[in-house]
């Protein structure tokens, strides 16, 4: 085909075409905007309760019906449930609470502290700490970052050396401590000189131990050339990454992870309830689609959520070697879902005209902080990769 | 919750798995290409026993329990996703739909061809004018003025096995019969489509290319009296959930191939001095991959299993459903991006997966479709549309004018000036 290439007809205004500069004019008007910052204070400390804080007198009111014994066999004065029994209570009491810090702080003490102590105790550490541990008058504390195991700086600040008088001095601190304000006694890990790590139990009447209130919230253990006798050690000496920490990470991906599982069905009844009757844009929220949808996720990620929980706790119940990737694969669903349905009981809730509502945002500023303990996602991910691959 | 082997039927599911890759996966590349499925897979699934796995004892199934159906159909599935969508839509769908609301005596005429797999069926819903709007639906069924029986008239379209069915169940709308009480005004029949005045045609489809698709003409075609069951709308859902469930299952078996592929691929394709798979980025993929497919794995057990024991659970069926199709285009999705350029070329498996995701995110109900009646089952009121102004009541409607210098909007011109 030939002809002339046609031309474009002159303009007769002149043309307008996009602008994608910022002149030196603007860009003054965003140094000068920046720069009125300085005027204003950075956010204030938190204020608001930890995620594990718990009011001592209500924590022992509950702790005392059965919870604090829950997992202990009834030799020592629990009640015997297996992981998935304790999965179901812990679950309503999410639901019934709506409040997962709470629960937490229950199961620091009737969990993560109680349960090595029991697997892991020597006859004398047993009958010592089990039968107060299980009517609750003994409360256990433990920091969270206890879950990380040795993936965490934090968890290289406490060390231990041999005493010359035998036993241990433990020298160091651990933030993120719950229930440090009320506690007994610590589960504590610390290094040694061979950079080996071992777990304990350490007294709060111990030389040397001292909490104090952290900045960003839960209790800080300070402990100052603290000594702890032979009987202290929790386990073999050396072992606590191949002994304590299998028995935390699969607490923590079953009965603990379950209180959200509870949580989450609140939030939803939550979202439902205000959705009711409530009128945005002129017409009845519980009509507007977006909602719907965003209502029945919710719902879903309920559902979804449960069996994954419940088939690791199975697992621990039934297998003698449970899976370790099925016990992350629930931890990072959950963690990603109690994300999720927070997300989505907010919007729910501001559009119902529930612009502030006290239990939404304590349980989405929790579900932020499941999403950091225990080595957060990615440490989740990384353990999942590794089994499917065949590393590590 | 009790997930011991003993509790599935291992040797079944192993039995399936092992016949099906050694035969159907094989052929699922040249199956899709060729848009049809291949003639030895019929007979493989004849003589492996799968059109039997869904029913109960009493009508020629293998009575097993609902996790080992789950099971069977994920088997098929992982092999050749159109196979399994045109096999299961005959004997699973077609299948219940017949023996839940026919007579057990009289259909067995109609049930046991397909569990023979001498005759393949097809459920029939949507009609050219809308996918589940069943006001749009003009299909209708009325007695035969000449006859004892009934006669049907309409085009049913976009629906799996059209093109090759025997037998379709149509949902269609029942004609009140002149003098008598009015009906429910909907019905199954159960119509025999090797007759005239039937007329079918394929429809071009993205994905599972393998599986039949297209459109039934019925042209006052006869149905007998006992194959027309009039039932109220609210039943279709019942029906329909058995289809929601094999779907997903569908999804859950089409992600968990694309993550093994995906798998392989990363284990051995080094970049930058190093396998994809030792990459932090590419490793945080697979374990999203592995815990959203546990997720919907675990939920569609238990969704068929209650199933199985005769629960409807059709409110958790229409949960998963969106879950589980929605997260297989996310995982092909990922498994493409780890393939590079691989995942897009065609002859390999993550291709071909990734183009079959999206249609059962479609099939038998639209996700949304769904999360409405998710909704509708919490008690959240449900109305049909009703004309509704969003803006004006806020004032959004209105264009930003008077901003100092803005050029947006104006203050409209006296009538008559000009510009």
């Amino acid at each position: 085909m030939g002809g002339a290439v046609p031309t474009a007809p002159e303009p007769k205004e002149p043309r307008v075409t996009m602008e994608f500069t910022f002149t030196e004019e603007l860009e003054q008007l965003r140094s000068e905007g920046r720069a009125l910052a300085s005027l204003v204070p950075p956010p204030a400390p938190r204020s608001a309760p930890a995620y594990g804080d718990a009011d001592e007198d209500v924590f022992r009111a509950v702790a005392a019906k059965g919870i604090a014994s829950a997992c202990l066999p009834s030799e020592h004065g629990g009640r015997g449930l297996g992981i998935a029994e304790a999965c179901a209570l812990w679950e309503g009491l999410g639901e019934g609470t709506g409040d997962a810090g709470f629960v937490l702080a229950l199961s620091v003490h009737a969990l993560l502290c109680a349960v090595p102590l029991w697997k892991l105790g020597t006859a004398e550490q047993r009958s010592r700490y089990l039968p107060r541990v299980a009517t609750g008058e003994w409360a256990g504390a433990l920091s969270l970052h206890e879950l990380e195991g040795g993936a965490s700086p934090a968890n290289l600040e406490v060390r231990a050396a041999r005493a010359a008088a035998g036993g241990w001095l433990l020298s160091g601190s651990k933030s993120h401590v719950v229930n440090g304000s009320f506690a007994h006694h610590f589960l504590v890990t610390a290094v040694d000189d061979h950079g080996e790590v071992s777990a304990f139990v350490v007294d709060r009447e111990s030389a040397g131990l001292s909490v104090e209130r952290g900045t960003e919230g839960g209790d800080v253990l300070l402990l100052r050339d603290c000594p702890v006798p032979e009987r202290a050690l929790l386990g073999s000496a050396g072992a606590a990454l191949r002994e304590l920490l299998p028995l935390l990470t699969a607490m923590d991906s079953t009965a603990v992870l379950a209180p959200w599982l509870g949580v989450m069905q609140a939030l939803l009844e939550r979202a439902l309830g205000a959705a009711r009757g409530a009128q945005a844009f002129g017409r009845p929220v519980e009509r507007l689609q977006t909602v719907r949808f965003a209502l029945a996720d919710m719902r879903t990620r309920c559902e979804l959520s449960r069996d994954l929980v419940h088939r690791a706790a199975w697992q621990l119940d039934a297998l003698s070697e449970p899976g370790r990737q099925e016990a992350a694969v629930a931890r990072l669903f959950v963690t990603s879902a109690a994300r999720a349905v927070t997300a989505d009981a907010d919007r729910v809730l501001a559009l119902a005209g529930w612009l502030t509502d006290p239990v939404a945002e304590r349980a989405a500023s929790q579900a932020r902080r499941l999403g950091a303990t225990a080595g957060g996602v990615d440490a989740f991910r990384s353990v999942i990769a590794a089994s499917l691959l065949g590393l590590g | 919750m009790d997930l011991s082997p003993s509790t599935v039927d291992h040797r079944l599911v192993a039995d399936l798995d092992s016949r099906f890759q050694a035969g159907i996966a094989l052929r699922a590349a040249a199956a899709d290409e060729a848009g049809r499925v291949p003639e030895e897979n019929w007979q493989e699934l004849v003589d492996s026993g799968y059109l039997r796995v869904f029913h109960p004892r009493e009508i020629g199934g293998l009575g097993v329990d609902g996790v080992t159906q789950a099971q069977a159909m994920e088997a098929l599935a992982r092999a050749c996703p159109g196979t399994y969508w045109s096999a299961t839509m005959s004997t699973l769908l077609c299948g219940k739909l017949i023996s839940s609301y026919g007579d057990v005596v009289e259909h067995r005429r109609l049930l046991d061809p397909i569990l023979s797999g001498a005759q393949i069926g097809a459920f029939a819903v949507v009609e050219r004018t809308s996918g589940s709007d069943a006001g749009t639906y003009r299909t209708t069924v009325r007695r035969d003025p000449d006859g004892d029986g009934y006669l049907i008239s309409g085009e049913k379209a976009r629906i799996t096995n059209a093109p090759n069915a025997d037998l379709a169940v149509v949902l269609a709308r029942l004609a009140d019969e002149p003098g008598a009480e009015p009906g429910p005004g909907w019905c199954f029949a159960f119509v025999n489509l090797r007759q005239p005045g039937v007329d079918r045609y394929d429809m071009p489809h993205l994905g599972l290319r393998a599986m039949p698709w297209g459109g039934l003409l019925f042209d006052d075609v006869p149905v007998r009296r006992e194959d027309v069951v009039p039932v109220p709308y609210r039943e279709f859902a019942q029906g329909m959930a058995w289809g929601w469930l094999f779907i997903s299952v569908s999804s859950i078996a089409l992600a968990e191939a694309a993550l093994q592929e995906t798998i392989r691929h990363a284990s051995t394709q080094v970049a930058f001095g190093r396998p994809l798979a030792h990459m932090e980025g590419v490793q945080a993929q697979l374990a999203e991959a592995r815990a959203e497919i546990d997720a919907a794995r675990l939920l569609a057990w238990r969704a068929s299993w209650h199933r199985a024991e005769g629960r409807s659970v059709h409110e958790l069926i229409a949960m998963l459903k969106p879950y589980a199709t929605e997260m297989a285009v996310r995982v092909t999705q990922a498994a493409v991006q780890i393939h590079g350029s691989w995942g897009l070329t065609p002859g390999r498996p993550v291709e071909r997966l990734h183009r079959d995701a999206p249609m059962s995110v479609i099939g038998g109900f639209t996700s949304n479709r769904l999360r409405e009646l998710v909704a509708g089952s919490m008690g959240m009121d449900i109305d049909a549309y009703a004309d509704f102004d969003w803006l004006a009541p806020t004032g959004l409607a209105e264009a930003p004018g008077g901003l100092p210098g803005t050029t947006l909007a104006r203050p409209a011109a006296p009538a008559g000036a000009t510009a």
